[in-house]
Order: structure tokens, then sequence, then C-alpha cells
């Protein structure tokens, strides 16, 4: 698993790539959230190159989301692939990371 | 939860509820008026309603709904319980008891029990009417009950995982992907509210939890097996389609989290309407005060969250009623099937008898340490055995209960003044044998109330006071239990029993009888002494039933009366019949054995001084009649016995039984005869030995009889066949 975050003028934007399961969620936590105060009001998420998502994988996003919300942050999915659509999908929670406008 | 053994918890647990509501009333009608106990009979009422609404109990929920408003208005002190409203209560209870047996039966109540009720309900719209406000308070329950329809048909799934299941190589989006083969998921919302502070975040240790609205065929048990391997840790929670509205509320009040959220998660996956909810919360409020007492059965689900984290205000809430039950006796206690108990003392009972084997062949071999192991063994079965027993023993005081009841009842209809008066209710007592009790002792008290009491009137003329009293006192004697039954009435009139029994033929008139036969007369079939046949008695059959069933019992019921002044009947039972202390003797070259509580002693009947020309002896000046075992069982005599007398008594007699060899103390496993052997006498059951011989157990009371009897047909007294 890889983590590249990066916070431009244009805003904090994460990727991941790899698998991102029980195997990796620790590892994952540390990278995602290492400088969090510095991130823009607006996360984009890039999950274009997740090879597996399990549900640990999908409680960290979900607590990325609920904690960024917790600092007026807004977290949303700008690429994703078939997989990981479909396992949004399973648990209806897509909708936590799309963009409201 | 499996949805049968809930529904047998909620029979069990209305029979209870009905049984302290009754005892309640009965109090309340002594003159007790606490708002305590008044509380107690609305939550009895309330929790069977709950409960019924459940499982969609419709009959009980409606009749239970109306009982419980009454019983609301008297708790907020708008009405008095009087007399005349306890005799409508009273029925009222009796009513739900019937609606409850038809739903355990799994018949609908008939027309003529429905047409009860109507009339009953009828019978309190007085005391209703007496304040209309109050009553729309509670108006909104029926609808609480009113089944949720939704086209779809939804199960609704309820899920809080458990805190490990990650780390353990679980991932529960392989059960929802699973669940989506079996049928649809037409919506799923997941609980994200558990997801703790940065800090504290795990990412190896799961939080989330999800509601899951589904649409299949599948069967409980199936759609439960999806979630077989998580399902030890967590929470699972699965409401079938078409179940009441009730059933997602508890639920929703069951869980953990915010219960406006989880409604709303309810609305929006279509599973309950928004009207229904809000009507069903508020109904809820209104009901808050009752549900001080959660209903016995939310228990259950209550009892399930404890392990879950405390997260809001409402939980803690439940959490500190929680624990706040933990501490009420009921919790102390576990249901346990009686087959279940039955099973583990048959097995107790095999253990005895192979103990007994491996005994013989321990000291057959005559290795001192494996017999002393033996022993030591033989030690922790008695214990065994005795700690078994005590597993089937109930106290009398559910049974003496229902006689409060009776009499209370039987009196207003007889216009009587009778109080009931109960000692030794701790008294246990085999739970099998309560139950064969109960008639032979509800004859006889409704005997004592019809005949035995007097009228005031009569009472007054004789100087006793108004009131009658009857008692009940049951105690432990050496092994066995004793229960009088007495009464202040008017006594047994022998002259009278005696011409009745001349005049239907049972006697001879020349015949003399003692006292005590006389009594005895009373349990001879088609005999009654009564002149008036009433619905309760004094149709002459029944005392003799009464014998019949106590003799089953291996027990035996005496009588002793004084005219004018009153009745005691004394039941003397042994304490269980499935195992018991024997002594193994032989006769002829059969094995017999004595129950040991009977036996008195052993002696040499050579030694003995026989009484001229009659099978009686005199042992220490007493003169002991006694019955040759060989002879009674045409066997074949051995030569060269040393005859033994064993000394037996039961009750107040005592006899000698002879026998040819004597073996020493024996624990038997009571095996009843079957049914072809009932004509047979002076044998109680059969048993097996440690050697795979068959040993009979003796009927020591039908031999005290036979002995006594044969003595007195020697001496030209009556062979009453009332003694059997």
């Amino acid at each position: 698993m890889n983590i590249t975050r990066k916070t431009t003028k244009s805003g904090t934007s994460l990727s991941v790539e790899g698998e991102l399961t029980i195997y990796s969620v620790n590892q994952a936590k540390q990278d995602l959230l290492q400088d969090y105060n510095n991130f823009s009001d607006q996360v984009a998420l890039d999950l274009h190159k997740v090879s597996e998502l399990d549900t640990a994988g999908i409680q960290l996003l979900l607590f990325l989301h609920k904690f960024l919300h917790e600092l007026d942050k807004k977290l949303h999915l700008v690429k994703s692939n078939e997989h990981v659509d479909e396992t949004l999908a399973a648990l209806d929670i897509a909708g936590h990371f799309t963009l409201e406008n | 939860m499996n949805i049968d053994s809930a529904l047998q918890t909620f029979f069990a647990e209305a029979e209870e509820l009905l049984t302290s509501m009754e005892s309640a009333l009965l109090r309340m009608d002594d003159g007790e008026t606490s708002n305590d106990i008044i509380n107690e009979v609305f939550r009895a009422a309330h929790t069977i309603k709950g409960s019924a609404g459940l499982f969609g109990l419709d009959d009980i929920v409606s009749f239970t709904h109306k009982v419980e408003n009454l019983l609301d208005l008297a708790r907020d002190e708008k009405i008095a319980i009087t007399g005349d409203l306890l005799s409508i209560l009273l029925p009222c209870r009796d009513h739900i008891a019937k609606l409850v047996d038809c739903a355990m039966h799994q018949v609908a109540p008939d027309a003529d029990c429905l047409a009860a009720g109507d009339r009953l309900l009828q019978s309190l719209t007085p005391w209703l009417g007496a304040t209309a406000a109050p009553v729309a308070a509670a108006v909104n329950s029926a609808e609480l009950q009113k089944a949720v329809a939704n086209e779809k048909d939804l199960w609704h799934i309820s899920v809080r995982l458990g805190p490990d299941l990650l780390r353990n190589g679980m991932d529960p989006l392989s059960i929802i992907r699973f669940l989506n083969t079996m049928g649809n998921i037409t919506h799923i919302a997941t609980i994200t509210e558990h997801l703790p502070e940065l800090h504290d975040f795990d990412p190896e240790q799961l939080y989330l939890g999800f509601e899951i609205s589904f649409q299949s065929n599948a069967s409980q048990i199936e759609i439960e097996n999806a979630f077989m391997f998580v399902r030890d840790e967590s929470d699972i929670r699965i409401i079938p389609p078409r179940s009441d509205i009730q059933a997602y509320i508890s639920l929703i009040k069951g869980l953990p989290e915010n219960t406006q959220r989880l409604g709303e998660i309810l609305v929006r996956s279509h599973v309950i309407t928004q009207e229904d909810l809000d009507q069903a919360l508020s109904t809820q409020k209104q009901q808050a005060k009752a549900q001080a007492h959660v209903a016995l059965l939310g228990n259950i689900l209550i009892e399930e969250q404890a392990v879950a984290p405390e997260l809001v205000n409402a939980a803690l809430d439940k959490q500190k009623k929680n624990q706040d039950r933990r501490v009420t006796p009921e919790n102390r206690f576990i249901r346990v099937d009686a087959e279940r108990l039955d099973k583990l003392i048959n097995l107790i009972g095999e253990l005895v008898v192979n103990r007994q084997r491996v005994d013989l062949l321990a000291s057959a071999l005559g290795n001192a340490n494996l017999m002393e192991a033996v022993t030591s063994m033989g030690n922790f079965t008695e214990q065994i055995r005795d700690a078994a027993l005590t597993l089937r023993m109930v106290p009398m005081a559910d049974t003496f209960q229902k006689f409060k009841r009776v009499v209370r009842d039987t009196a207003k209809e007889l216009g009587k003044e009778i109080e009931l008066d109960i000692e030794g209710a701790e008294t246990e007592l085999d739970r099998s044998m309560v139950e064969k009790l109960n008639d032979p002792l509800m004859h006889i008290v409704r005997n004592a109330m019809d005949h035995g009491i007097e009228p005031v009137a009569v009472r007054r003329e004789r100087g006793k006071p108004n009131t009658g009293t009857i008692s009940l006192r049951a105690r432990h004697d050496a092994g066995n239990i004793v229960i009088d039954i007495s009464d202040d009435g008017g006594g047994l009139d022998l002259e009278r029993i005696r011409k009745k029994a001349i005049a239907n033929g049972v006697l001879e008139e020349s015949v003399h009888l003692t006292r005590n036969e006389m009594f005895q007369l009373i349990f001879h079939p088609g005999l009654s002494t009564a002149e008036r046949v009433t619905n309760l008695s004094g149709r002459g059959v029944g005392m003799d039933v009464v014998k019949r069933n106590i003799t089953e019992l291996q027990g035996s019921i005496e009588i002793d009366s004084e005219l004018g002044v009153g009745t005691q009947f004394t039941i003397r039972l042994p304490l269980t019949l499935a195992i018991i202390d024997g002594f193994h003797v032989g006769a002829g070259n059969i094995d017999f054995i004595v129950p040991q509580n009977t036996i008195l002693e052993c002696v040499d009947l050579g030694s003995l001084n026989h009484v001229q020309g009659q099978s009686c002896v005199n042992l220490r000046g007493e003169q002991i009649p006694y019955i040759r075992l060989q002879e009674l069982f045409a066997l074949a005599p051995l030569p060269d016995s040393r005859e033994k007398l064993v000394v037996v008594q039961f009750g107040d007699k005592r006899a000698g039984i002879v026998v040819d060899v004597l073996h020493g103390e024996i624990q038997t496993v009571v095996k009843p005869m079957g049914p072809i052997f009932h004509a047979l006498k002076g044998i109680g059951g059969s048993s097996l030995l440690g050697t795979g011989a068959v040993a009979l157990i003796l009927d020591v009371q039908q031999l005290i009889g036979f002995a006594i009897n044969k003595e007195n047909a020697r001496n030209g007294s009556l062979l009453a066949s009332t003694q059997e």
C-alpha cells in the first residue's frame, strides 16, 4: 500500500494505491492524517488505484470523513474504480464521499 | 433468539405474572391497600399485554388492555378498588389466563369464551366511565399493536458488531455480500456513531453497525445462519416481515444509539411509516410511567445490550435499570425445562446402580486402595443424587396459594364466612408430586367448606366465632412430607356414616368398627353423607378418588374428627418417588427391597415370643402382627432358613415382614411397574441390583394393611374392604 498526500494551492489530495485492508489500515491511518492541520477545506480522495477494500478499509474512510467533517473540512471522492464503487454501494455509503453541489 | 423459545418464555412468564396478580388481588381483598400492590397488579397486566403484543396475540392484548386501563385509573387514585371491583377483576385475571392457555395450545378462543370476555369488560364499564379523560392516555396502545403493513415483506436486521471481529479475520462486508445472494438488500444504513476520536481510534478495531432492510424468501434460521461466525461476539436482531410496530419500537429502545436517528433509518428504509413512528413514540412516552419496570421480556434485550458501549443518555439510563434489576430475586433463577431435569435424574439413577456394580466388583477383588476409592466415589454419588433430587423440589406455596382463591370464591357462593390459614408454605416437595396432589387437596378443602364449616347461624348457636377457619399446614417429618388440612366445622358424625354405610350395603349391621375404621369408611366409593348435593361436593364421588390418588403417590391419608369441633385430614407422602434408600432382603430366591425410612428394626424371628396360634409376635410387650413374604407371594421355601423379622412402620401402624435373608442397605432407583402389574398388591416398583438381578420394591403400606387385616380376620373382627 502506498499513500500520497499533496497539499497545493488548489487543495489537499489524498491518493491510495494498493490494498486498503485490515493489514494496512494502521499504516494508512498514520499516513493519511499525518499533518491534517494543514489540510485545505476541501480534501480530494483518489481511490482509483486501490486494489482491495475490506470492512477495515471502509471503516477508516468513514472515520476520515467523520473526523474531517468535525474540523469543517470536506472529503470527496474524485477518482475511483469499479471495485471501490461496488463496495461503497454495498454499504450505501457512497453518499458520504461525494460533493454536495 | 429463536421465536419458539421466546414464546415458551412468554407463556412461563405469563403464568408467573398471573399468579402474582392473583395473589396481589387476594391480598387487596384482605384489605391491603398500598400503591405497591396496585402497581404489582398493573405491572403484571401491562407486561402480559406488552409481551403478547410482540407475538401478535391480539385477543390477549385487546382484553388485557382494557383491564390495564382500569388499573391505571386505580393507580392514579381516580377510582378506588372495592370488593365489588375485585369480584370482577379476579374473573378478568382468569379470563386472561384462559386466553393465554388458548394461545399456548394454538387454538382460537371459542365464542363462549369471547362472549364471557365481553361480559367482563362490560361490567368494568361503570368504573372506566367514572373518569372520562384519562382513558385517552392509553388509547393509542391499540395502535401500537397494529401490524406494520409494508407491501414488500421486508425483514429488518439490526447488526452491532463485536469490536474484535476484524482482528479475528472476519470481514462483515462478506456477510452483506452473502445476504445479497439470498435476497435483496433494499436499504442499508451504516451506523458510524461509535467511531471514536482520533487518538482513541484503532483502525483494527470494529466500530460499525448496520441497519438492513432485506427482501427475501429465506427463513429466519437461514438469515440467522448468515451471521453464524460473528453471532457470538455481536448483537444481531432480526425482525421478520409483518411484525407489530411494537417489535420495531422495542428494537429502537433496545439499541444504544439515539432513538430519533434509528427511527429515521427505519422510516427511510420503508419498514415503518413516519406516522406509525410518531404515534408509537408518543404513546411510549405516555406509558413511560409503566416502563419504570421494563417488561420482563424486554429485559432479555437489555441484558444483551449491557456489552455495548454506553454512548447515549438513553443507554446510560437503561444501563442503570439493568443494574437495578440484577439484584432482584427473579434473576437469580434459571428456567430449566422439566424434561431435562428428569433426564438428569434418570442418568444419576443409572449412575447409582452402576456404582453398586463397581462396589461389588471392588470387594470381590479385595484391593484395599480400590475399595477406598470406590467408597469415596460412593459418597459423592450420594451427594450428587441428593443435590439432583432437590432440583426438582418446589415449595408448596404455589399450590396453597390457589386455595386462597378457591376458599374466597366458594365462601361467597355458599354464603359462609371462611378464613384460610396457611402454614409451612415453604415446605418443599417433588414437583411431579405437587401436581398430583392438587386435586385431592382441592377436594378435601371443598368438602371442608361445603360440609365442614357450618352456616353462620349454626356457628353462633354452637358458640363458635362467625368466621370458620380452614388450615393448611405442611411440614417435613422423617423423609416424609406431612400435610394437615383441618377445619373447625361440624366434624364427622360417626353414627350417620355408619347408618349410611349400612343403608348403602357397604357395611353389615352386626359388624363393629373401631373409630378409625369408621372414618376410613368415607373413602369408600359411593358413600357420601351430604344431605344436599351441591355443585361442589356431595355426589359421593371424590373421597375414594382422593384416597386412590394419595395411595398412588405411595402416601397415606388419615382422619381425625370430633363431632361439633372439627375435622383433620393428615396426608403423608414420601419426598420423592425417583430414588430411595432401601434395605435389600431376600425371601425364597427372590430379591426384595424395603424402603429404608419405614424400617424400625430387624430381629431374628425365632428369638421372639409368638402369640399363641397367631401370626403375631410380642416385641417388648407390643403385639406386632407379621406376614411372610414367602407365603404371600407363594415362593418356593428355602431349606434351613433362619427367618428374620423386619419391623416396619407407616404412619402410626406397625407390622413385621418375615424374610429369609438380610443383605443390607442399598441405594435404589425406583422403576415403576408396567401396567399389567397394576393389580399386584404389596409391590410398589422394581429396581436393578448391581449384579444385574431384578429386585422388587415392597409397598410397605399395603403389607402392613395385609398383616393387620389378617390378624383382625383371625380375631373375628371386620375385614373392611376400605382397608385394601
